[in-house]
């Protein structure tokens, strides 16, 4: 039933899609910004990546993570299931974090420590603080709740549209506003800038690749700079398939103690 | 709560060879790492490693080398020398999975200079496959840990190394390898695990060549020689351990069910006619729960020990039943600032039936053994560096236990540990308060590949 109606919604959000990028721009920010959560966050029932992020600070050291990651859709739009499996540096290699992101209430997330063998409950902490050590922050990772910000179309380019993002709630986030460069055709915002209160900007997501896959356009090369520090963080995605029909039990404690190695692995 | 002693010893430490030249392997090796990693210009090159790997029979290795280090904080009136660890540890780890099959092996090489001692540890040694859609086996030896508690343990009846964890090692040695067989079984429903440990597995207690205990029979703290070492119970199959646990998840509350059909973990007990520490049978059952609740994680557990030789409590050289009971919530503060607190009881039944056929009432425990912990974790520079800072308090035995430390990542292969624990109390016979002569700083630096 769940099936049969997110299928039907996949085809009418294809459909809008060919629609709106054949005929006229659109108007609305809001539905802009829907429509790129929808395709940076939720393309396909479910997909796979395999994940590489170098870490340079401002003196030139470096770090790296990888990591596959896997995740299926709840409902379109809405909750979301992820296991993240860490293969690199090695003092993380095995550790397992497994989130399931719900929109209306806070997320569960559970992180395994396979030298312990601990299944470790992790509270809900701040969404835009580092993950793993990358300059990325968890929001950036697992998507932001657009109806945490006021949406606005400041400008409607040959390529883009340039949306600013406000805050509802200025004291639960670091930025003032940031602004997002929305791919007309493929709904990929390119580019997102994050100033503060000063009209500075502070920190830039640069999307670098794109590759089409099962039709779903999707970033490959992502730089995130953190422009106070002087550090950034190059990340990588490859070995990414689409609708590969995950089964909802490989999101379990399961999964945790032994990965599910046919859903990892690279073909 | 640092004394003029623990300045004395931070400026007379003496760094010992192992540790020394443990510190320069360490140190030199991330320099080779350097030149590898920099082959490309962002340092990427081709090779995405094992999940992409489609060769069969490839083994992935990893593995590190650490230096420890750890000097006592006050003189030990037991014990002469002040080192409680000074070693270098080689640990290698191999994992070969195809299909079907996932084999490891993690191997510890050790060379220790507290008790002038090498040795060879596996500390896991598995297999692990599937029979069927929904169960999982994994046999050999391994870690296993499941129940709620931070540091706290009350179902978890897998073996623990007390040693390691007072002495400065890493936490994971907290753990001791089980040599068992684990079925874990999957349904919507239910999910449930099963362990056999064919030969029990008792946890480290304190021994007295490294770290001092007290003796209820002397009175008085104690230490080797002779080292504490009890008698296991004979390799029969009946003194085999079993595990049972249930568990599911519900609308994101965790809930769990446990049994175990044992021994007491630690040789509390003594036997009559030799009058050497023993291993009592013991039995438990226990559940537990753990949810979320505006953004913090709240979790209970509770567990009941069996003492099936001294089921009414009077027999005064065999433990009585308890009742554990845990309670405790997890919660970020702050951005990066992460503060967790338990609550735990432990409750000696049939106390006053103890009370009555001790020879002596001087060093029993107390009906109500009352715990509080606390830990406070800040993650700053990307996580590059962690200060924490972990307390036992009991108000009712009047002991406490800190750990302190300070962890710093250098790079992905380098990291570094300093910390202390410090124990202290009013008696010289309460669980932290036997203790407090063993306070110790340490430091380990480890190279990880």
């Amino acid at each position: 039933m769940l099936k049969s109606r997110l299928y039907l919604l996949l085809i009418a959000s294809g459909l809008t899609l060919s629609c709106v990028t054949g005929a006229a721009d659109l108007t609305d920010a809001d539905q802009i910004v829907h429509q790129a959560n929808l395709v940076q966050y939720y393309a396909a029932d479910d997909g796979r990546s395999i994940a590489r992020m170098t870490i340079i600070d401002a003196r030139g050291n470096r770090q790296m993570r990888q990591f596959t990651i896997l995740r299926k859709d709840v409902e379109e739009g809405a909750d979301q299931r992820y296991l993240v499996v860490f293969s690199r540096p090695p003092d993380v290699h095995g550790t397992v974090f497994r989130v399931e992101k719900h929109v209306k209430r806070d997320d569960d997330r559970w992180l395994y420590l396979p030298d312990l063998d601990l299944v470790k409950r992790i509270s809900a902490g701040d969404k835009r603080t580092s993950f793993v050590g990358t300059h990325y922050y968890y929001e950036d990772v697992s998507g932001r709740n657009e109806n945490e910000d006021a949406h606005e179309l400041e400008e409607t380019t040959d390529t883009y549209y340039v949306i600013k993002n406000t805050p509802r709630n200025p004291g639960s986030v670091e930025f003032a506003y940031y602004r997002a460069w929305v791919d007309k055709k493929s709904f990929l915002p390119m580019k997102s800038i994050y100033y503060d209160q000063s009209d500075k900007e502070y920190r830039r997501i640069e999307v670098e690749k794109t590759e089409d896959f099962q039709g779903h356009t999707t970033a490959t090369q992502v730089k995130v700079s953190d422009l106070i520090s002087g550090g950034h963080t190059l990340a990588q995605f490859r070995y990414i398939q689409y609708d590969m029909g995950m089964p909802d039990n490989i999101f379990s404690e399961r999964s945790l103690r032994n990965p599910p190695a046919k859903w990892l692995k690279a073909q | 709560m640092f004394g003029p002693d623990f300045m004395f010893q931070l400026s007379s430490i003496r760094i010992t060879p192992i540790f020394y030249g443990l510190c320069l392997l360490v140190c030199m090796a991330p320099l080779n790492a350097q030149t590898e990693t920099d082959s490309s210009e962002e340092g990427w090159g081709d090779d995405w490693g094992a999940p992409v790997k489609a060769k069969p029979w490839s083994v992935d290795w990893h593995g590190f080398a650490e230096g420890a280090f750890s000097v006592r904080t006050r003189d030990n009136p037991v014990i002469s020398g002040d080192d409680v660890l000074d070693e270098g540890r080689l640990q290698l780890e191999g994992n070969y999975h195809q299909s079907w099959l996932t084999l490891q092996g993690k191997l510890d090489l050790l060379g220790d200079a507290v008790l002038s001692d090498a040795d060879i540890i596996w500390r896991e040694a598995w297999m692990s496959f599937p029979l069927g859609q929904a169960i999982d086996v994994r046999a050999g030896r391994q870690i296993l840990t499941w129940g709620m508690g931070d540091l706290v343990f009350l179902n978890d009846l897998f073996p623990k190394d007390y040693i390691s964890f007072f002495s400065g090692r890493d936490d994971e040695y907290l753990k001791a390898p089980s040599d068992a067989i684990k079925f874990s079984g999957y349904s919507s429903n239910i999910n449930a695990d099963f362990i056999w440990h064919p030969v029990f597995n008792s946890d480290l207690t304190l021994r007295g060549d490294r770290l001092s205990y007290f003796s209820p029979l002397l009175g008085a703290e104690a230490a080797a020689p002779p080292a504490f070492r009890p008698d296991d119970p004979d390799k029969e199959f009946d003194n085999g351990e079993f595990a049972l646990r249930l568990y599911n998840t519900l609308r994101g509350v965790e809930w769990a069910l446990y049994g175990y059909r044992g021994f007491f973990k630690q040789a509390i007990g003594m036997e009559l006619t030799t009058m050497e520490p023993v291993y009592n049978r013991m039995n438990s059952f226990g559940a537990s729960l753990r949810g979320s609740w505006r953004g913090a994680i709240l979790f209970t557990e509770y567990s009941y020990y069996d003492s099936v030789d001294d089921e009414q409590g009077n027999d005064p050289l065999v433990p009585n039943s308890q009742s554990r009971y845990l309670a405790g919530m997890e919660r970020e503060l702050l951005p990066k600032l992460t503060l967790g607190l338990q609550y735990y009881m432990e409750w000696t039944h049939d106390h006053d039936a103890m009370e009555a056929s001790a020879p002596s009432t001087e060093f029993l425990p107390d009906a109500h053994r009352h715990v509080l912990t606390m830990r406070l974790t800040r993650s700053l520079r990307r996580d590059n560096l962690m200060l924490s800072i972990f307390g036992f308090y009991s108000p009712s035995d009047e002991d406490y236990y800190l750990r302190p430390s300070l962890y710093y990542r250098f790079s992905d292969h380098l990291n570094m540990t300093v910390g202390a624990n410090v124990f202290d109390g009013q008696e010289i016979h309460t669980f932290f308060g036997q203790m407090q002569h063993n306070s110790n700083i340490y430091g380990r630096i480890r190279y990880s590949f």
